[in-house]
């Protein structure tokens, strides 16, 4: 993509499925933006989510059962959404984490063969 | 795609699983938690929404890309086309009846002409070796196909060697009187090797025998089930002489 802005990472097809699910893991329930914010800081601001990735990426997860979604409230009381994994969920994150560590694996062989 | 992503995009495609309102509730409080950051920073209360806006994205994008993501758009669509349709046939009862008649007609010649060509020429005939039946003509000078006289059929038959049997037969309508009203009858003159020559078998009582073929046997006959059972009452007697 030729206008995408500069400094920002292009998230990778397929991998905001596992961020997600790893952040659930991580923090537990949270709402969306905690989700994204937790993400920019984790990768120092190279992963921003805009709205229009996140929301239909965790629709998507709810879909296929993988999260919950719950209205609550906030510690600011302000009501909000907040996701939950669920046990299918986990499972999906072990197996998504043993596929992309070895494809990372992989990877690190072969590009730091000796010349 | 899942298959439980699937059916739980067909069912919000139908049943609104999320509402759009609540679509929009959460996209506002994401909005929201970002211009309290923004103001956390020190930005001034008009620019901190608009920083906010600018850094997560504006609303109805992502109301667009998660309505796409809740339902299967394309069936979405045709679930409205449908409808729209229905509502416009109600609308034009004349039209719709034009159109519902052309179609019946169109299906039922359809149906028609498909069930003469399954006859005719998809189904087998029902005799045995259908796929062995050859019919035979004479060839004249100015006949393509012509009938064959008697004495020719039995020179056929004397001298076949391509196949295993052959039979005669003439079309003829006969007048029938003494069995009630007078009718005219449709008939086949056949040799006696006709009905096993198709592994035909009828009914009741025997076959044609070569023997039936001699010059001065007596006549024999063979007659529909149908003519029998309309004609003779299905009766088994044989009191009845021509």
């Amino acid at each position: 993509m030729s206008n995408r802005e500069p400094g920002k990472t292009d998230i990778l097809q397929g991998t905001l499925d596992i961020m997600v699910l790893q952040t659930l893991t991580t923090l537990g329930p949270v709402h969306g933006y905690a989700i994204a914010t937790r993400l920019e800081q984790v990768s120092n601001g190279a992963i921003h989510l805009n709205m229009g990735t996140l929301y239909p990426g965790l629709m998507r997860l709810e879909q296929r059962g993988l999260v919950r979604g719950k209205w609550g409230v906030t510690e600011n009381n302000r009501k909000a959404r907040f996701y939950a994994i669920t046990a299918a969920g986990r499972r999906e994150l072990t197996a998504e984490k043993a596929e992309w560590e070895r494809t990372a694996s992989i990877m690190h062989a072969l590009l730091n063969e000796p010349q | 795609m899942t298959l439980r992503e699937w059916l739980n995009r067909v069912w919000g495609t139908f049943r609104r699983t999320r509402t759009d309102r609540d679509l929009e509730d959460e996209l506002q409080v994401h909005l929201e938690l970002a211009g309290d950051e923004e103001r956390r920073r020190g930005d001034l209360e008009g620019g901190a929404v608009r920083a906010a806006r600018l850094r997560v994205g504006a609303v109805p994008q992502a109301m667009e890309a998660q309505r796409d993501q809740r339902s299967l758009t394309w069936l979405e669509d045709l679930a409205r086309d449908l409808r729209f349709a229905c509502r416009t046939l109600r609308k034009a009862p004349g039209f719709t009846a034009a159109a519902v008649v052309t179609l019946a007609l169109g299906i039922g010649v359809n149906t028609a002409i498909f069930s003469i060509v399954n006859g005719v020429l998809l189904n087998p005939l029902p005799y045995s070796g259908p796929d062995q039946l050859v019919a035979l003509y004479s060839r004249t000078a100015d006949q393509r196909r012509d009938n064959s006289s008697y004495p020719n059929f039995l020179d056929w038959v004397r001298g076949n060697r391509s196949f295993s049997d052959l039979a005669a037969f003439r079309e003829d309508g006969l007048n029938l009187i003494g069995l009630g009203q007078p009718e005219r009858v449709p008939a086949e003159m056949v040799s006696a090797s006709f009905f096993r020559l198709l592994g035909v078998q009828p009914i009741l009582g025997r076959p044609f025998l070569a023997t039936d073929d001699l010059l001065g046997a007596a006549p024999v006959v063979l007659i529909s089930e149908n003519f029998w059972k309309r004609k003779f009452d299905s009766s088994t007697s044989r009191s009845v002489r021509r």
